[in-house]
C-alpha cells in the first residue's frame, strides 16, 4: 500500500490501517473452528440455482 | 389531473389507460412536474429525462390508438437507479467521479422496459457505487441524502435510496433498483413501499455498474407485490451479454402456503417492529399454514459478505483507487474503503466464497420444506440523517436478519410494509423464498395486502 502514500494523508492512512486489521479479523472468523472448512469445500464460482 | 393516481400502482393506471380515462403523456407530464416539484427535496433524482419520457409516452399512446397494447406496464412511466446505463442521459453511479460520465446505450433492463411500453422518466439518486466502499452515514452520494417521504428528517435506505423516495413520494409508478446486499429490501422498509429482490440469475445486470459479480442483482420496487411481481416478469430472462443470466419459470402456489418463521427475528427490534410483526403473523395466519420457528444456520454471514463486497469492489473500481480519484467521494468512510478492500488478502476472499458452498447447503436443509421464511425486514425504522449508522438506534441491532444470508445464498426475498413506528415511520415484513420463487412469495404478499391497506398509505405531506 506504500505506493498510495503520496495520495493520501496521514488521517487517511490510520484509517486504512484500521481496516486492514479489520480485514485480518474478518479472515480469522471465517476460519473459527466453528466455521471450518474442509480441504473438499469449493467455492461457490457461479451461483446455480435450479428454476422448479 | 388529480395527484391521486400518481400513488395509483400500475394495474390501476393501466386499467385508466385502457379506459381511455387518462393518456400515457398526461400520466408522464404528471410525474415530470411532480419530479421536478419534489425529486430535490427527498434527494431522490439525479437526471430527469423530459424529452426521451415525452417521446416514449407518445410511442404508447400511438400504438394504443392502433390497438396494439404491449402488456401490463405499457405506457405506465418509471424511473431507473442511476447505475444503469440509458440514451439520452449520463450515468453517474451516484459518484463524483462519473458525474460526467455517458454510457451511450440502453441497459438490458432499460431496453427490456422499452420494449413492454413502460416510460423512462428520470435516472434516480443512489448511493455512491452502490456502497461498496463502506460508507457510514446517509449523506454519501453527490445529490446528497436520500430522504423518505414519511419524514425527510430520516434517511430513505441505501443503495437504492433515489429508486425508494421518489416511488413513495409519487414521483414514478415504479422503480428499478439493485441490490448487493440489502440495497433493495432497506429503501422499500424505510420508505413504506414493496422491494423484490429476485434469485441471483434471474435478471440481467448488462449495462448496471457492477459492485460485486457474485452478489449484483437488479430488481423493481413498486406499490404493490402485484406491481412489483409484473415489472419483475418483464425485466427477467436470459441475455447473452450476462452469462449469469437465466430463463427460469415463475411457478406459484397450489396448495396453502407453508411458512416458516425466522427463530430470534425479533430479538433486539424495535418495539413497534415486534408488535407490527406479531400482527403480521396473525393476518397471514388467515390464509398460510405458519409451520413453526426456524433457526438461521450458524455461519458467518456478514462477515462473508463484507469480505467478498470489499475485494470484488475494489477490483470493479481498481482504476478509480489507483488514480486516487476514490478520494473526491462525498463520504469519508469511502474515501478510504477502496484501498481498504484493494488490501483483502485473496485467501480471505476466496475463503468466504468457500463459505457460500456451505451456507447453500444449510439453506436447503433448513428452509427446504417451507415455501418462505417470514421476519421483521429491518429490527428499526429509518435512520435520522446526520447520525453515523451504528449510533442511529444501538439498542436495537436485531440478531438475526436474513438480508446478508439470502443474498450470499442468492434466494429471493420480497419486502412489504406492514405498520408503523416511531416518528410514523414504515416498518417491514420480509418473505424468503427458494430459487425463482418470487411469484410465490408475490402471491403470499398479495394475500397480506389484500387484508391490510398499508401499502396503500400515503405520507402526510404528500
Amino acid at each position: 500500500m506504500r505506493r498510495f502514500d503520496a495520495k493520501l494523508s496521514d488521517s487517511d492512512l490510520e484509517g486504512i490501517a484500521r481496516g486492514i486489521d479489520d480485514n485480518a479479523a474478518a479472515g480469522a472468523t471465517l476460519h473459527q473452528k466453528k466455521n471450518q472448512l474442509r480441504n473438499s469445500d469449493d467455492l461457490a464460482i457461479t451461483f446455480e440455482a435450479d428454476p422448479q | 389531473m388529480s395527484g391521486d393516481v400518481a400513488f395509483a400502482g400500475v394495474a390501476e393506471q393501466q386499467r385508466l389507460l385502457a379506459r381511455g380515462a387518462i393518456s400515457s403523456v398526461e400520466l408522464t407530464n404528471l410525474y415530470l412536474a411532480r419530479l421536478e416539484k419534489f425529486g430535490e427535496s427527498y434527494g431522490a433524482v439525479i437526471t430527469i429525462m423530459h424529452e426521451r419520457a415525452r417521446a416514449e409516452a407518445k410511442r404508447a399512446d400511438r400504438e394504443r390508438a392502433l390497438g396494439r397494447v404491449r402488456g401490463p406496464l405499457h405506457g405506465i412511466p418509471y424511473g431507473a437507479k442511476d447505475m444503469l446505463a440509458t440514451v439520452g442521459a449520463p450515468t453517474t453511479w451516484g459518484a463524483t467521479p462519473y458525474r460526467k460520465q455517458r454510457l451511450d446505450f440502453d441497459a438490458t433492463v432499460v431496453k427490456r422496459l422499452k420494449d413492454a411500453g413502460a416510460v423512462l422518466l428520470a435516472k434516480l439518486a443512489m448511493i455512491e457505487l452502490a456502497g461498496g466502499f463502506g460508507y457510514n452515514e446517509a449523506d454519501a452520494s453527490f445529490t446528497g441524502p436520500g430522504r423518505t417521504p414519511w419524514d425527510r428528517n430520516f434517511w430513505s435506505g441505501g443503495s437504492s435510496s433515489g429508486s425508494g423516495a421518489a416511488l413513495a413520494a409519487g414521483l414514478v409508478a415504479f422503480a428499478i433498483g439493485s441490490e448487493t446486499s440489502g440495497s433493495i429490501l432497506y429503501p422499500a422498509t424505510f420508505c413504506g413501499v414493496t422491494g423484490l429482490r429476485p434469485t441471483f440469475g434471474r435478471v440481467s445486470r448488462h449495462g448496471a455498474m457492477a459492485l460485486c459479480w457474485t452478489l449484483d442483482k437488479l430488481g423493481p420496487l413498486a406499490h404493490s407485490a402485484a406491481d412489483a411481481d409484473a415489472v419483475l416478469r418483464a425485466i427477467a430472462g436470459s441475455d447473452p451479454q450476462d452469462a449469469a443470466a437465466v430463463d427460469a419459470p415463475f411457478p406459484v402456489a397450489r396448495r396453502r402456503p407453508r411458512l416458516g418463521i425466522l427463530a430470534k427475528g425479533t430479538q433486539k427490534t424495535m418495539p413497534a417492529v415486534k408488535r407490527n410483526f406479531e400482527a403480521s403473523l396473525r393476518v397471514l395466519a388467515e390464509f398460510c399454514d405458519i409451520a413453526g420457528e426456524v433457526a438461521l444456520p450458524d455461519l458467518p454471514y456478514e462477515v462473508a459478505v463484507g469480505t467478498i463486497v470489499r475485494a470484488e469492489g475494489a477490483a470493479a473500481f481498481r482504476e478509480l483507487i489507483e488514480s486516487g480519484r476514490s478520494r473526491e467521494l462525498r463520504n469519508v468512510n469511502d474515501r478510504t474503503g477502496g484501498y481498504i478492500g484493494y488490501a483483502t488478502l485473496a485467501i480471505d476472499y476466496i475463503d468466504a466464497q468457500r463459505q457460500r458452498t456451505l451456507m447453500r447447503a444449510a439453506f436447503e436443509k433448513a428452509f427446504g420444506p417451507y415455501d418462505a421464511i417470514v421476519s421483521p425486514t429491518l429490527p428499526t425504522v429509518a435512520y435520522p440523517i446526520g447520525v453515523p449508522f451504528d449510533e442511529a438506534y444501538p439498542k436495537y441491532p436485531g440478531v438475526a436478519n436474513l438480508i446478508a444470508a439470502g443474498n450470499l445464498t442468492g434466494w429471493p426475498a420480497i419486502g412489504i410494509p406492514n405498520g408503523f413506528g416511531h416518528s410514523g415511520l414504515p416498518t417491514g415484513l420480509s418473505l424468503l423464498g427458494r430459487p425463482f420463487a418470487e411469484a410465490k412469495l408475490a402471491q403470499i404478499a398479495r394475500g397480506y395486502e389484500a387484508r391490510t391497506d398499508f401499502h396503500t398509505r400515503r405520507p402526510p405531506e404528500l
